[in-house]
């Protein structure tokens, strides 16, 4: 029933293909290294040919750099691509658009670099390019860096996956959406997330409860507190529901 | 005695309020108090009715504590008057809760305890109306399920003092951690005056659906069946609710109320109230921005707009822990 729904969550779509990990030696920059040529082949060409990206032809060196420096830090030229396209598919003006790649090869390398001092590792090419994407999405969607990592120390502690840590990140995504909210407040509800006995599947749910207490005009403080104390105590969405209804009641 | 007189019951309620705001203050406890001053125009379309305009200011305040893992109190206070210059109506609205609870996982024992006081005068004739509600929670909740009965008394004294006993009862049940099942049961039976509180009974059920992303849907049915022996009439009320968020920091809910009363014969149809809400804050470790916007309508026989938008300062005392936090709130709203 949840997958009706799945097209509201780009980030879910993201996450579904898994870690795999693997020893040290595992050679994921090999397979990297394979695909990349091919996809910047075709790239180019897509440039010469195609309608959209002639507008963005005379821009070929900084692409080029840009998957240069894209390729220093192990990020699969794949994603630098698909931004462009996606850019060129909306029209956007070339300035524009390169600033928008920038930015995103920016939170590519961003995380990039929480894998690595996370020391996780992903063997498999599509898993890694997905989860490097579903990262860069979580810094844009104003979960920064230093609470992803933070959450990511404490998956173990919590015997969470790094797929768990994500999906919880999701979810401070969409809280932030909601209305923004601090990188403490991320970093505790993310934290009682973890902690709580809910499936990862059902995190979203918490989103949509923050939403409902909003509209009931409860603090945000009081929500946070409400939601964050229920779930570190082993409750779930019975408990939460009735004390926000209690809460509501006053107002 | 002491309670026949307004004056000295206020000056009690002022009393109490500040005692309380003292101990949350005091460095101890979560509280946040604020302070509203505004003026409403409220508008009624097609007649442009703007007689239930006016002019108020408000003083609210809540707090919460949590002594341990189980045990925890919640205050909450607030004061409003306002002056309605064409119906020449000054209100003053005093109302407070206070709820303890005990956790001790799977029971939950919470006793709560709420009083209001409206002192509302119309053409200077004042109509005092005291009414308080106590309450003991014994709760039984698992993960996936929970059952509960709650007993209490209601107290209200306006021209005459009643007071009634209640008693409600019910069960949660958690459908795939996203849909909730909520049946109650609640009774009630006057021991003093029935001519203001009657015997009656109202099952009811909530249904709560938490989608997996944001957007809630609330449905809740009740009946009230009143057990007189010359009267059965019932009331039958349906209050769906759906809250969603529909662009960046824009969330927008959908309520309305029907009703269907035997004794009148009456139907309420589907009024609607629609409202539209945006919040953007920019965080720094001690000071919060929150400009908000809030658009009302209201569509039954007549439509009514209300907008308010509002700036909310907060400045947080010391920087938050797992166990406190302290701020100071001011809200500047400007309605319309």
């Amino acid at each position: 029933m949840r997958k009706r729904y799945i097209f509201f969550i780009i980030p879910l779509l993201l996450i579904s293909y898994g870690f795999i990990y693997a020893d040290e030696e595992a050679s994921q920059g090999e397979s990297q290294n394979s695909v990349q040529p091919v996809s910047q082949q075709s790239f180019k060409k897509w440039l010469m040919n195609n309608p959209r990206g002639k507008r963005y032809a005379g821009y070929t060196e900084y692409f080029n750099s840009l998957f240069e420096s894209a390729s220093e830090d192990d990020i699969p030229a794949e994603l630098i691509i698909t931004k462009i396209r996606e850019g060129a598919v909306k029209n956007i003006p070339p300035r524009r658009l390169i600033t928008a790649v920038s930015n995103e090869l920016y939170r590519l390398k961003t995380a990039k670099n929480i894998l690595d001092t996370e020391k996780i590792v992903i063997r498999d090419y599509s898993s890694y390019k997905d989860t490097l994407k579903h990262i860069s999405i979580l810094l844009l969607g104003g979960v920064e860096a230093k609470t992803i990592k933070e959450l990511f120390k404490q998956n173990d502690k919590y015997s969470r996956t790094e797929n768990d840590v994500l999906a919880a990140c999701d979810v401070l995504v969409q809280f932030n959406s909601i209305a923004q909210l601090s990188q403490s407040d991320l970093l505790k509800t993310g934290r009682a997330l973890l902690m709580s006995r809910l499936k990862s599947a059902s995190f979203s749910s918490l989103a949509s409860i923050y939403l409902n207490a909003r509209a009931k005009r409860i603090k945000t403080d009081d929500i946070l507190r409400i939601i964050q104390r229920t779930l570190s105590r082993g409750g779930g969405l019975i408990q939460i529901d009735q004390e926000i209804s209690d809460r509501g009641s006053y107002r | 005695m002491m309670f026949n007189n307004p004056g000295k019951r206020a000056a009690i309620i002022f009393t109490l309020f500040a005692i309380v705001s003292i101990a949350f203050n005091s460095g101890l406890l979560f509280a946040d108090a604020s302070l509203d001053i505004g003026t409403e125009l409220v508008s009624t379309l097609p007649e442009l009715d703007v007689s239930n305009s006016n002019g108020w200011i408000g003083l609210s305040w809540m707090g919460s504590r949590y002594f341990s893992d189980t045990l925890s109190l919640f205050a909450d206070a607030s004061f409003k008057t306002a002056y309605t210059p064409l119906a020449v109506t000054l209100e003053a609205i005093s109302s407070g809760d206070v709820d303890l609870s005990y956790r001790k996982n799977p029971f939950l024992i919470r006793w709560g305890i709420s009083g209001y006081y409206d002192l509302t005068s119309t053409e200077r004739i004042i109509t005092p109306l005291w009414q308080t509600d106590t309450s003991l929670l014994f709760s039984y909740g698992t993960y996936k399920f929970s059952v509960y009965a709650e007993p209490g008394v209601s107290f209200k004294q306006k021209t005459d003092m009643s007071l009634a006993f209640k008693i409600k009862t019910g069960a949660a049940y958690a459908v795939n951690d996203e849909l909730l099942l909520k049946p109650a049961v609640s009774f009630a039976v006057p021991l003093i005056n029935s001519n203001i509180y009657t015997s009656a009974v109202k099952p009811a059920l909530d249904i709560s659906w938490y989608l997996n992303f944001p957007l809630s849907v609330e449905n809740k049915l009740s009946c009230t069946i009143n057990l007189q022996p010359d009267n059965n009439d019932f009331v039958f009320t349906w209050t769906p609710e759906i809250s969603m968020l529909i662009a960046r920091s824009v969330t927008a809910s959908l309520r309305s109320l029907a009703e269907y009363r035997t004794d009148q014969n009456y139907s309420s149809g589907m009024p609607y109230d629609i409202s539209l809400a945006y919040a953007e804050s920019q965080y720094e470790p001690s000071l919060e921005l929150v400009p908000a916007l809030l658009l009302d309508f209201n569509l039954s026989d007549s439509v009514t707009l209300h907008s308010q938008t509002g700036l909310d300062w907060l400045h947080y005392f010391q920087s938050s822990t797992d166990n406190f936090t302290a701020y100071l709130s001011l809200d500047i709203e400007i309605e319309f």
